[in-house]
């Protein structure tokens, strides 16, 4: 006998055993049914098709019949986005791209997407409890010192390798053909940071420490209807589980100056870059070096800073990016300062994209690095086709923080000034050539870093507040880069801070703390006040 | 990987409404047969099918999971759906589903369910709405009386009784059937 009618009249006995004297019949009903049952013809095209309409009904899409455009799925904070809605084939990722629907929506619930988007487009500061985020040094293993190599967070090796004032990397950059007017390598140079400022004091025996807060970035849904999708090739759906996250998106323009989107769903960052496949190259042609030549651009092609600012605020306007909470912009034109110290200024590379950037503003607190730059958000600008070209670190801002214990001995933070800052100053032996640079009155910001957790593998994106120490003099010193010297004004961080390694000096052999008058091999480690 | 219904609804509740996917996943192809067991007809019980779920979206939140598990607040979603709907049609008679109509010419059904039907269609027909449904639930989908229960809004034993009857109804109304079925097959 089938289970399945075993089960049945299993249960048909327990309310009424008399039945049993007609089980024959009882199962010719029950198989009579089952027989009977008709083939419902469920379409997987229908499911998918009704799949879409409620994902676009979370996110808040509206339905081609009820925009002209092609609708999109990315959160109201971020709707220019669906500028970029000319998807490329070959992923199918049709959330640039939504198909015609059939079914007509019920026009509901509106609030459904603005309270899926709360969460990760509100933006603000959440205060947290007293040291919240645990260990927030730069390298939040006990027992190891500072080591830029196991450190997470691109920033943090790029901090490491840039601003750095003098030694080697700087040797490197002036070697690099068409770089720096050709100068042969210069003789070492140590930098000595003077502090010509004016007297302060830090009061504050504890300050905020903000840390950036990641949402899911709608990767989930996303995820859940990619893994709907039927390829032929794999079965998607066996992917399609809690645990699947959409990591990586990118949308591609495929048309002349078209732009190529790039949304990480994981650190929730937003990119957009030149698709340069579709941006006409006047060099492509060329095949020696007179006629890559002929093409550079010269130091008079290149506009004022006002009018490269001005392509760049329009091109964040007519794509809608969001610019609360960032300041005034400014162009990096680092490419100026070699170029003025270049003897032969034929030599010196020009660049055909602009920099400009937007400070992020925390409280109304500016956001520096590592290296002491202001960072935020950045805008590429093609000076060649006055156009903007690209946008980096599109955020949402959303933050919660904790108050760390601060340090209020200025002395202490003056001698770490004196000593280049953060990750402080390589000096080489006494041979070296002693270049004095002036360290201009400080102002507090917030410097963001990544604690790297050794144990668990993770990085933290932090903003704990520093004192910046503007460069006086750099302009008059032929081959200093730095424009600040950053100082971080938290404890903790400032006591597990390893020190540069003093090469060629003699008894030096394992790195030294530059907490304020330790000398000892040994980092200083919850120090008392 | 068994989806938790009940953590999933949880966090629809607390504003991630994508994880609804997941429910949808799980339970469209359910429903859909369910609703098209009460109408017979494809293009009607995928229209039925999408008022289900949207309706099911946007009361998430009302969702009390004391009260019964995900999938018969489901189920009563849809089955309150096509009475609504078969009510529409034909106000004047207590019409529930496409059963209660095995008679009027102007509904659509399915030609080759119909035919496949044909056999048992006028007992089911003299059946109630919720005694057909438990047949539905039973023998079609395979559900437990304790899922059969909560869609019904009735107790276990109430529903375990009422199919007993539907069984015993239906061994009465069939004698010509079963002469059939025994001269055929001789058992």
């Amino acid at each position: 006998m089938d289970q399945k009618i075993k089960n049945i009249l299993d249960d048909l006995y327990r309310v009424d055993a008399s039945l049993k004297k007609h089980e024959t019949e009882i199962i010719k009903i029950i198989n009579e049914y089952m027989q009977a049952k008709p083939a419902t013809k469920f379409d997987e095209k229908f499911a998918l098709k009704l799949r879409q309409v409620i994902l676009e009904r979370i996110t808040g899409v509206k339905t081609k019949k009820e925009r002209a455009r092609p609708s999109a799925l990315f959160p109201s904070g971020f709707d220019w986005l669906n500028r970029f809605a000319y998807v490329l084939g070959g992923m199918a990722i049709g959330l640039a791209i939504i198909l015609p629907l059939v079914t007509v929506i019920n026009k509901s619930n509106k609030n459904l997407a603005k309270s899926l988007n709360a969460p990760l487009i509100s933006g603000g500061v959440k205060k947290l409890n007293q040291e919240a985020f645990g260990k927030i040094s730069l390298n939040s293993s006990d027992s190891a010192a500072l080591d830029s190599t196991t450190r997470g967070g691109s920033s943090g090796a790029v901090a490491a390798a840039q601003g750095l004032g003098g030694g080697s990397s700087e040797s490197a950059k002036m070697m690099a053909p068409g770089v720096g007017g050709g100068l042969m390598p210069p003789r070492p140079v140590n930098y000595q940071y003077v502090y010509k400022g004016a007297e302060f004091t830090q009061d504050q025996s504890s300050l905020d420490v903000y840390k950036r807060v990641k949402g899911e970035f709608g990767s989930k849904g996303i995820a859940q209807y990619i893994t709907g999708l039927n390829y032929d090739l794999i079965n998607l759906a066996k992917f399609r589980t809690a645990d699947t996250n959409l990591g990586n998106l990118t949308l591609t323009e495929d048309r002349e100056f078209g732009y190529v989107v790039s949304l990480d769903m994981l650190n929730n960052t937003i990119s957009v870059y030149a698709n340069w496949n579709k941006w006409p190259r006047p060099d492509k042609d060329c095949s020696d070096e007179a006629c890559f030549n002929s093409f550079r651009l010269k130091y008079e092609d290149i506009q004022s800073d006002d009018k490269i600012i001005a392509i760049a605020n329009n091109f964040l306007k007519d794509y809608g990016v969001k610019m609360d909470n960032y300041g005034e912009p400014q162009v990096q034109n680092y490419w100026r300062q070699e170029y003025e110290r270049a003897p032969d200024k034929t030599l010196v590379y020009i660049p055909d994209e602009m920099t400009v950037i937007y400070p992020l503003l925390i409280n109304g607190e500016p956001v520096y690095d590592e290296s002491g730059n202001p960072t935020g958000l950045t805008v590429g600008v093609n000076i060649r086709y006055n156009k903007g070209a690209s946008i980096s670190q599109i955020i949402p801002q959303n933050f919660v923080s904790s108050a760390y214990t601060a340090e209020t001995d200025v002395s202490k933070i003056l001698e770490l000034a004196k000593k280049g800052g953060l990750y402080g100053e390589y000096q080489t032996d006494n041979s070296g050539e002693a270049v004095e640079i002036d360290l201009d009155t400080p102002k507090q910001v917030l410097m963001r870093y990544y604690a790297y957790d050794l144990n668990t593998g993770e990085s933290n994106e932090l903003y704990a507040p520093a004192l910046i120490f503007p460069i006086a003099n750099a302009t008059s010193t032929t081959l200093y880069y730095r424009q600040n010297i950053i100082v971080p004004l938290v404890q903790e961080i400032i006591n597990d801070l390893g020190g540069p390694v003093d090469i060629l000096k003699s008894g030096a052999s394992s790195p030294g703390s530059r907490a304020a008058g330790a000398e000892t091999a040994e980092p200083v480690k919850d120090e008392v006040k | 990987m068994e989806i938790d219904d009940i953590k999933i609804v949880k966090m629809c509740q607390a504003g991630q409404l994508h994880e609804f996917g997941l429910l949808y996943d799980k339970y469209i192809r359910r429903i859909y047969d369910f609703i098209y067991y009460k109408t017979t007809h494809k293009e009607t019980a995928e229209d039925l099918t999408s008022q289900t779920f949207i309706k099911a979206l946007g009361k998430i939140t009302t969702y009390d999971s004391g009260k019964g598990s995900f999938s018969s607040w489901l189920y009563q979603i849809a089955r309150n759906t096509v009475i609504d709907f078969y009510r529409t049609k034909k106000r004047t008679l207590n019409i529930e589903d496409i059963w209660d109509l095995a008679e009027a010419k102007d509904v659509d059904r399915d030609i080759d369910t119909k035919m496949k039907l044909k056999t048992i269609e006028k007992y089911l027909a003299k059946l109630t709405s919720e005694q057909r449904d438990i047949i539905i639930m039973r023998v079609w989908q395979e559900m437990s009386y304790r899922e059969i229960a909560e869609v019904l809004g009735k107790s276990e034993a109430a529903c375990k009784i009422a199919f007993s009857r539907v069984i015993n109804k239906l061994r009465q109304e069939m004698p010509v059937i079963l002469l059939v079925y025994l001269l055929l097959f001789k058992l």
